[in-house]
């Protein structure tokens, strides 16, 4: 089972799009395929293949956060010395103050804390839902809850779901989208993936985050190719120049179309998998 | 007692600064009765954080034993951290400076804040 990512630091360059026209190719090739939309902050690949997120199969995420039993608390502060979040506020002879909304759930709290006095509390932080779209075609879906701004814990399971439903239904392929960025919940839906098309568009900014999407490629050992958007406009030896220096190839090339676009807006994608 | 106030520079003639978490500097007063005995000036280490900037100059402010805070604004997280260590935080407006501003706080002509002023920097 082959798993890839459609990522690029950049917003609106079309990781989506070819998220999705890529694994359509591959079905189109008989091949079984899962679809993981690992943009939890704002997942739309629903919308581009035209599907209602199924209720039916939600199931939620949760994140653990710290909490303070105050009569075990010694008022050390060792807690707020050892968070990197800045989400823990001590002053001396008091009890420490955790602030929920900047915490990553990642517990070097209540591993330092000398008199464990520090619980964790699970919370719901988000869902995922499972759609099957057709035969042998998924998509499995994760989704924040409104307000929680660490969003990498979220990431991580709803990857760790699409990956067990595509062992369990024996798939080809798994084609996860990520968000834009090169934060947390970018990192988590790229760990342990096959290879990372990044994709990105011949524009000064499109360059820019190209170069910052194949540095942390680089650096977590995910080989990578870069995807050139609307290939055709723009400048595109801005492209070039950023892939020679990182020694990664332009891969694939979509120029500008009006098939495209049209079967984007009446959500019919399918209709364009030879434009890949 | 002393007073921590957000500066753009390290002396009393430094401007305030208009942000809490992301100002360059603390200026720590140190008052009695109506006149600044000493002052000394330290860097806000938080201002370069990717969020909760509020909470680490919080915690920089209360490590020096301040118990009054005259600032332009103060966000959600850094009014909820000082105000829970029962720090008092007053609001001035903004351009004037360091001197000014405890002035106007000696004078009693600023308001003691009961609400964070605004949302914060990050995101």
């Amino acid at each position: 089972m082959d798993i890839i990512a459609s990522t690029g630091a950049k917003g609106g360059v079309g990781k989506s799009t070819f998220a999705i026209l890529f694994a359509l190719k591959e079905y189109s090739k008989d091949k079984k395929v899962v679809i993981c939309d690992c943009d939890v902050e704002c997942p739309n690949d629903h919308l581009i293949l035209d599907v209602d997120l199924n209720e039916k199969s939600s199931e939620a995420i949760y994140q653990e956060y710290p909490t303070l039993d105050e009569d075990k608390c010694i008022k050390c502060g060792r807690c707020s010395e050892v968070c990197r979040e800045n989400a823990i506020f001590w002053v001396k002879d008091r009890h420490p103050k955790f602030f929920h909304d900047l915490c990553t759930g990642c517990g070097a709290c209540w591993v330092a804390c000398p008199n464990d006095a520090i619980k964790k509390k699970k919370m719901e932080a988000g869902k995922s839902y499972i759609n099957k779209i057709d035969d042998d075609l998924w998509l499995v879906t994760g989704k924040s809850k409104a307000g929680i701004t660490e969003t990498g814990p979220i990431a991580n399971e709803t990857k760790k779901r699409a990956l067990s439903l595509a062992e369990r239904k024996k798939a080809d392929l798994v084609v996860i989208d990520t968000s834009p960025g090169t934060h947390c919940n970018v990192i988590q839906a790229l760990l342990g993936c096959d290879k990372a098309f990044a994709v990105t568009e011949p524009t000064p900014l499109g360059a820019h985050d190209l170069s910052l999407i194949l540095e942390l490629l680089k650096k977590i050992g995910v080989p990578a190719e870069i995807v050139l958007n609307k290939s055709d406009v723009g400048n595109r030896s801005l492209i070039d120049d950023i892939g020679k220096r990182f020694k990664v190839d332009v891969g694939v090339e979509i120029p500008y179309s009006e098939r495209l676009v049209k079967a984007y807006c009446e959500k019919q994608l399918q209709k364009v998998v030879d434009l890949l | 007692m002393k007073i921590a106030i957000p500066a753009a520079g390290k002396d009393l003639d430094s401007m305030t600064d208009s942000r809490f978490g992301r100002c360059p500097y603390f200026v720590i007063l140190d008052v009695s009765e109506d006149k600044i005995d000493s002052y000394d000036a330290i860097e806000n280490t938080a201002t370069g954080a990717m969020r909760g900037a509020g909470v680490t100059a919080s915690q920089i402010v209360v490590d020096q034993g301040v118990e009054v805070v005259i600032s332009d604004n103060i966000g959600p997280r850094a009014f909820n951290a000082l105000s829970q260590s029962g720090i008092k935080i007053f609001i001035v407006e903004s351009m004037v400076s360091v001197k000014e501003a405890f002035e106007k706080f000696q004078k009693k002509e600023l308001k003691e804040a009961r609400d964070p002023t605004g949302p914060g920097f990050s995101r």
